[in-house]
């Protein structure tokens, strides 16, 4: 009876511990710099939530022992499949970026993530990752798709959104068969900083306004809003008339 | 000898005391059990405490994946399936205990059914005038590709009954129905709109599993009744 008092406490203190971290953090509007957001090139798209992670280390923690002991190893292989292009590791502190609830609720969904707070560079600072039990180790689920769908919900984490080819891990539905590939990693190296847009951005362009025009990088395919280079009145790379 | 009998009667005490104690906790413990249990129905289901809450200003935005729609069987999965008018709109706060307190934040529709196109062979029979329906939606989790459900507007719901639901929630306590399939604007049917190209293609699998020999293909753009009738007609009861 005073054990099981005892992990009662241990479970209120940390649910309020985690409860009160989460909440009240402020939203802030962001964007990866002049970056045109929610556009797909060459499949990946950035995320439709606020900001993007900035950086390839964070660290998550779970809201329970019973979700850590029954998806840790899930979060471990989700994340592994994103191989060096990230550094995320499991902390016990409720100081933590990301927050790994399970929730028993009836849905359609196998997970889904909420970015809670970013910072004034646009730069996430906290996120929650909710995996629905029910369907997410139903009988429909196996151990690789499962291991897929946390991928799935570490990229939007990151700053990626859903995009429509089927054999990509950002692709929105369940599925075995998906996976992290090129264009998933481009879109994972832009949104942690380890490829950056500048003026020197070579590409695809296209005239936008009288101020911008878009380059398509030639690297990573995400869409760039670059300054024109006027000579004689005309932008050298897009031909534009100023 | 004066010591030994104050020792003694310290430990006689303390004992006591100890199984005082046990016995007003098991006492608690019982206490809460009963008042759980009328909140909970009979069965075997975590109880919830439902309660309303005000919706936000601005919706909460979350990216989601799904279950893919043809994890559905359409003959054995859904219970219902009805042109239902949409009378109320509540958003509520499920709270349900294990290990920790969780919360759940979705939306209690209340429907009018005006048309019903299927009803399974062991399903209630729909004599009541609404019912009510979650929808996982609410303010506080709209996927991005989420549609809005709509006051006086009438969709074609796809429906499970809240006693058959997987979820080990005690949904019956919440409502009779669950409204099924990804909550994407590409499987919410509006009366009257043309079907996507996602809802075309759920129909045509659910036709070939169920190798109906009078179905008429579903395409995007035909009328959702028409394509979801022909799926139906002649099923159910």
């Amino acid at each position: 009876m005073i054990r099981k008092m005892k992990s009662r406490l241990f479970g209120w203190v940390l649910a309020f511990v985690l409860c009160f971290s989460f909440s009240g953090s402020k939203v802030e509007a962001a964007s990866l710099a002049r970056t045109s957001a929610n556009t797909s090139v060459s499949g990946w798209a950035y995320s439709t939530q606020s900001g993007h992670m900035g950086v390839k280390t964070s660290n998550y923690t779970f809201d329970s022992s019973t979700t850590y002991n029954t998806y840790s190893t899930y979060l471990s292989n989700g994340i592994a499949l994103w191989g060096t292009n990230i550094s995320m590791g499991y902390t016990s502190q409720s100081t933590a970026k990301g927050l790994i609830i399970a929730s028993d609720a009836a849905s359609d969904a196998t997970a889904s993530t909420l970015v809670v707070s970013v910072d004034s560079n646009g730069h996430r600072t906290k996120f929650t990752i909710t995996i629905y039990s029910v369907n997410f180790l139903g009988s429909y689920t196996n151990v690789n798709g499962r291991n897929r769908t946390i991928a799935h919900e570490i990229g939007h984490a990151y700053g990626l959104g859903d995009i429509s080819q089927s054999s990509n891990i950002m692709y929105g539905s369940y599925s075995t068969l998906k996976q992290v590939t090129t264009q998933d990693i481009w879109g994972m190296k832009v949104v942690t900083h380890q490829h950056n847009h500048s003026s020197s951005t070579t590409g695809t362009y296209s005239q936008l306004n009288a101020s911008y025009h878009n380059v398509v990088c030639s690297s990573c395919y995400g869409i760039y809003k670059q300054d024109h280079s006027y000579v004689n009145g005309i932008c050298s790379k897009c031909g534009r008339a100023q | 000898m004066k010591k030994k009998v104050i020792i003694s009667v310290g430990v006689v005490f303390v004992i006591c005391a100890a199984f005082i104690l046990q016995g007003v906790m098991e006492k608690h413990g019982k206490l809460a059990d009963a008042v759980k249990k009328t909140i909970s129905s009979e069965t075997n289901k975590i109880p919830v405490v439902v309660h309303s809450v005000t919706p936000l200003a601005a919706p909460v935005r979350t990216e989601t994946e799904w279950l893919p729609a043809d994890f559905y069987d359409a003959f054995t999965d859904f219970d219902l399936v009805a042109v239902c008018r949409i009378v109320d709109s509540e958003e509520v706060c499920i709270e349900y205990t294990k290990e920790i307190t969780r919360k759940e934040y979705g939306t209690r529709l209340t429907v009018q059914p005006e048309e019903i196109l299927y009803q399974s062979a062991h399903s209630k029979e729909v004599d009541a005038d609404s019912l009510s329906v979650w929808n996982e939606m609410s303010s506080r989790r709209m996927p991005e590709e989420g549609a809005l459900i709509q006051k006086g507007e009438e969709y074609i719901f796809f429906l499970q009954s809240a006693e058959k639901t997987d979820s080990p929630l005690d949904y019956s306590a919440v409502c009779d129905y669950i409204l099924r399939l990804p909550k994407t604007g590409a499987y919410l049917l509006k009366k009257g709109a043309g079907l996507s190209e996602e809802m075309a293609e759920f129909l045509n699998v659910q036709a070939g599993r169920a190798e109906l020999s009078d179905y008429q293909e579903a395409k995007a753009g035909m009328t959702a009744e028409k394509a979801v009738n022909s799926l139906y007609e002649g099923k159910g009861k």
